[in-house]
């Protein structure tokens, strides 16, 4: 006699969600931008918390994923030692084929950095690669903290002084970090 | 009544419940009564005493997820949980909200898979130790891999260590790459040690072990396929990892050449510069333009300025 096989439990989630279970301790979070840009800033996310860089921390400011804010600690050996500053990194719709702003929110003596924050940066601008990342833009910044770059300058005067007077340049930039990052 | 319909509904009905439905719509007239236990093998199946190779082709790409046809789940030895699969798995886990609580799935860590069609858990086989169904059409015992589709011409690369679809003739693992790469490339492509043990430039998954397509660029570096067509679209021709120039750009330096013939620059600006070539690796010192430098060995416009070269003294 003839029968049909019945398949039990087809394709889909509705077979298995009887018996997979939320893993130990944990709640879903459900993530608001499912294009691509944002699962590639959700990956760079786990990155940065799995390996973070020293020196520097960030994390998205509140639920959009393309608003972030960053400390950087004046890395040790340099003027801007010990003091804490705050950046603001916004990533365009179409990251990472375009670089993302970065503004440092903190005053700080830097010949690449103007009042307003504005930070003068090659792979922020002409030499972005989709292959940089967020740690790797902050150990960049890292790096103009303990090299400033006075040749390609923001604010010439500052660039000046720090070519003919270092010592002077460097005891200006200590008195800005008290006020401004401690 | 219509009960085969409203088993295809019931995606999730229970064991129980369909064990009830048969007896309902089976004759019973001529066939003896047997004891319904959780375990027993679906009710029709114990009736027509079939054939073992019968029992193993039982529902054949009838189970699994979204991302694998096979009629068992894992269970993760990570976190001890069931999924379906190990991409289920790690999906699930990705959106933690305690970022130390995420991880990945070890395919060769797992040692206990539950069947689908009678629900015992028992170690990786082949064959379902309880109703004898064939659990997955391929399974690699090194990966813990089991998949119904063999249309996908799965292989297990012992160099790589995991199992890749698209058939085993149409693939070479390259020693120094340390991956497979398809035939056409044997003997046709700059090796790059470890090139597919990183992640895509683009979307920055891991490559190696990725489902997506990978391509491989002239310069010897991989992404993925889509994510190549993505960043053309975006007229971004140079590779994201080492800045070469992805595709013959001759007519494009062509129409460049013709510009700046056109616009010549003013006197205050026509000064020096030390240039670097991304495409062949070597210095000139040319004439700044506003639209481009062109390096005199290669004829490229895929430069960058740098500082002057120190020369030895």
């Amino acid at each position: 006699m003839g029968h049909d096989i019945i398949m039990i439990g087809g394709r889909g989630r509705s077979a298995s969600s009887s018996t997979t279970a939320t893993a130990a301790g944990g709640t879903w979070v459900s993530t608001a931008s499912v294009s691509d840009s944002g699962k590639r800033i959700q990956k760079e996310m786990s990155e940065l918390n799995a390996n973070p860089p020293p020196h520097c921390t960030a994390a998205p400011k509140g639920d959009s994923l393309f608003h972030w804010v960053a400390t950087i600690i004046g890395p040790p050996g340099t003027p801007y030692q010990g003091g804490i500053f705050f950046l603001d990194m916004t990533f365009p719709s179409n990251y990472p084929f375009q670089p993302p702003k970065v503004v440092f929110k903190t005053r700080i003596y830097h010949c690449n950095v103007d009042a307003a924050g504005n930070l003068s940066l090659d792979i922020l601008k002409d030499s972005w690669s989709p292959a940089l990342t967020i740690t790797k833009v902050l150990t960049e910044i890292i790096a103009i903290f303990i090299n400033p770059d006075p040749y390609t300058p923001l604010i010439s005067s500052v660039a000046r002084l720090y070519l003919a007077d270092k010592a002077k340049h460097d005891e200006i930039a200590v008195e800005w970090t008290l006020r401004f990052a401690k | 009544m219509n009960y085969k319909r409203s088993f295809e509904e019931g995606g999730g009905a229970s064991q129980g419940f369909i064990h009830l439905l048969w007896k309902i719509t089976t004759n019973h007239q001529n066939q003896p009564r047997l004891p319904i236990s959780a375990n027993s093998l679906p009710f029709f199946m114990e009736m027509e005493a079939s054939s073992p190779n019968q029992r193993l082709a039982f529902g054949k790409m009838g189970y699994g997820c979204q991302h694998y046809r096979r009629r068992c789940k894992i269970r993760a030895p990570c976190c001890n949980e069931v999924f379906p699969c190990r991409h289920c798995h790690n999906e699930s886990v990705s959106l933690l909200s305690n970022p130390f609580d995420r991880h990945e799935l070890v395919r060769q860590d797992v040692k206990q898979v539950i069947c689908l069609v009678c629900d015992t858990e028992q170690p990786v086989a082949q064959v379902c130790s309880n109703c004898g169904v064939n659990m997955g059409e391929y399974l690699c015992k090194i990966c813990n891999f089991f998949d119904d589709d063999t249309e996908k011409g799965q292989f297990h690369c012992h160099d790589c260590g995991i199992c890749r679809i698209g058939g085993r003739e149409n693939f070479f693992h390259c020693k120094k790459c340390g991956s497979c790469y398809s035939v056409a490339l044997q003997g046709n492509h700059t090796c790059v040690e470890n090139s597919m043990q990183h992640h895509c430039p683009i979307c920055y998954e891991y490559l190696f072990d990725s489902l997506k397509d990978t391509t491989v660029m002239k310069c010897g570096h991989t992404m993925h396929y889509e994510c190549y067509h993505e960043m053309i679209k975006h007229d971004k021709y140079c590779c994201p990892i080492c800045s070469k120039s992805v595709i013959d750009m001759s007519r494009t330096w062509q129409r460049i050449d013709e510009e700046i013939e056109a616009t010549p620059m003013p006197e205050d600006y026509r000064y020096k510069v030390w240039i670097l070539c991304n495409d062949c690796n070597d210095t000139t010192e040319v004439y700044f333009h506003i639209i481009g430098q062109k390096c005199s060995h290669c004829r490229s416009y895929n430069t960058r300025t740098i500082s002057p070269p120190e020369l030895p003294h």
